[in-house]
């Protein structure tokens, strides 16, 4: 006689189980014939689902599931990503170890680039952190598939040292760099801040890889400050990177002030995407606010003064834009 | 006149007792779970623990800060006296730990009862009530 059964389905404590997360829509037009958003477009950007499950006090799995665009994988539109999802070990309290994808550590913006409830601003500084977005190439890939160490350490007081050191596949041509390096070189990095005082970090970022097959070299470097004694808020970086014999550079400077539910900022961000090439800088002015409606939900209003110059390959020649965004953390 | 001047000290007396009484009312302590061998804090201390700076107590449990919902008015007061910060840098603290994928936030819940309770049930929460509330099953920490 044979006995079937089915083995015991597995229990989830949903009180291990923590989920964030945000949502935003945006309307941006631009007053150019062909750069920015020309027709004036309503756009439903980011609902974006943070999910840890604690699997003990020690270890922890962390997923950020991102709906982009509003997909329809019937119509073939928007965007589905895992921006990062990874197994964290608490070794001591000044280290964790991380297994899996994350988004690549550099400067201030690109762990965050996505989570618009994080900055006043609706559009973050495109110069560093979506170079090929005008002009330039990617400073570093969004994303790094790897293992990371990092930490922090409190010397005396709050004065504190933050870092994160990592190993990842690197960028691909084509492959899926979260499942396969395309070439056996493994792409290093590395971030520090040094933070004197809970108000004001310095930061400085590191990355080097060879990408895909042809192993072309890639290395950046950035430096960061944050001053924010509340309610004024300074952040300002520069950063370097080339990529084969390609040199770009970067920096932007932006100041926001808060007033009660007001927070008004400015932004002034450029581009070289050729050190060695004149008449291709990018440059963008931005002056918004941003309005506090309720605790997490925050109505911006941005103006982006651009510049582009005639040889850049994006962004060619000057127009402003205007834009209109609402964001909803949860 | 002799017997009014004898009342204006019992009234001089009842009206500093009310103040004072208010004052400690208002005076917020700080909590852990009884299990936790902690006995004394700095503000520092507390700061790293509540935004998750420290993720271990040195027992090696983890730390469950729980919090308030901003509108408490115990919420205010230790944004301000223990972590030194306005409650909107508080908030933006929390919202770029929570979405960069640092960390989570507290635990946030409604009133003095629910976050005793709460300590008391979990052993590496900390949290904070007013000194006038019943901690009989909380260890209550001393602030440096």
């Amino acid at each position: 006689m044979h006995l079937l059964y089915l083995p015991a389905a597995m229990a989830i404590d949903t009180a291990n189980i923590i989920t964030h997360g945000f949502v935003d829509a945006e309307f941006e037009k631009s007053n150019h014939d062909t750069l920015g958003d020309p027709n004036g477009s309503f756009d439903q950007v980011h609902f974006n689902l943070l999910t840890e499950y604690a699997l003990s006090d020690t270890m922890t799995a962390k997923l950020d599931l991102e709906f982009e665009h509003s997909p329809v994988t019937e119509d073939g539109t928007g965007n589905v990503a895992l921006e990062w999802s990874y197994i964290e070990y608490i070794v001591t309290n000044t280290t964790k170890i991380r297994a899996g994808k994350a988004l690549t550590p550099f400067g201030i913006y690109n762990e965050i680039h996505d989570a618009t409830p994080t900055r006043p601003s609706i559009r973050i500084p495109w110069g560093i952190f979506a170079s090929e977005k005008v002009g330039g190439f990617d400073m570093i890939p969004h994303h790094s598939t790897g293992l990371y160490v990092l930490g922090n350490h409190f010397l005396t007081g709050d004065v504190n040292m933050n870092y994160v050191v990592y190993i990842a596949n690197g960028e691909n041509d084509v492959e899926n760099a979260a499942e396969i390096d395309e070439n056996k070189n493994k792409a290093v990095g590395a971030r520090f801040w040094i933070s004197p005082t809970s108000d004001i970090s310095f930061g400085a970022s590191y990355y080097k890889d060879q990408v895909g097959v042809l192993k072309t070299n890639h290395k950046s470097q950035g430096l960061s400050v944050v001053y924010t004694p509340f309610p004024f808020m300074a952040r300002a970086e520069y950063a370097t990177s080339k990529l084969d014999t390609v040199t770009e550079t970067s920096g932007y400077a932006e100041v926001a002030y808060t007033v009660n539910k007001l927070t008004p900022f400015i932004r002034y961000d450029i581009l070289d995407p050729d050190t060695n090439t004149s008449n291709d800088r990018w440059s963008e002015l931005d002056i918004g606010i941003a309005y506090k409606l309720q605790p997490k939900a925050v109505l911006k209003l941005e103006n982006r003064s651009v510049s582009g110059k005639p040889g850049n390959i994006e962004v060619n020649d000057d127009y402003n834009e205007i834009a209109a965004a609402v964001t909803v953390a949860f | 006149m002799i017997k009014h001047l004898k009342t204006y000290p019992v009234i001089l007396a009842a009206i500093l007792f009310s103040c004072s009484f208010s004052a400690n009312a208002e005076e917020l302590v700080i909590i852990v779970n009884k299990l936790n061998p902690v006995n004394t804090l700095t503000k520092s201390a507390v700061k790293k623990y509540f935004f998750k700076d420290l993720t271990l107590w040195g027992n090696g449990v983890k730390v469950v800060p729980v919090d308030y919902v901003d509108t408490h008015p115990l919420a205010k007061k230790f944004s301000l006296n223990v972590l030194n910060m306005e409650l909107d840098k508080k908030s933006h603290k929390l919202i770029a730990n929570t979405f960069s994928g640092k960390s989570t936030p507290p635990v946030t819940l409604a009133t003095e009862d629910d976050v005793i309770a709460k300590v008391a049930a979990q052993h590496g929460a900390i949290g904070y009530v007013s000194a006038s509330a019943n901690t009989d099953s909380v260890k209550v920490i001393t602030l440096q």
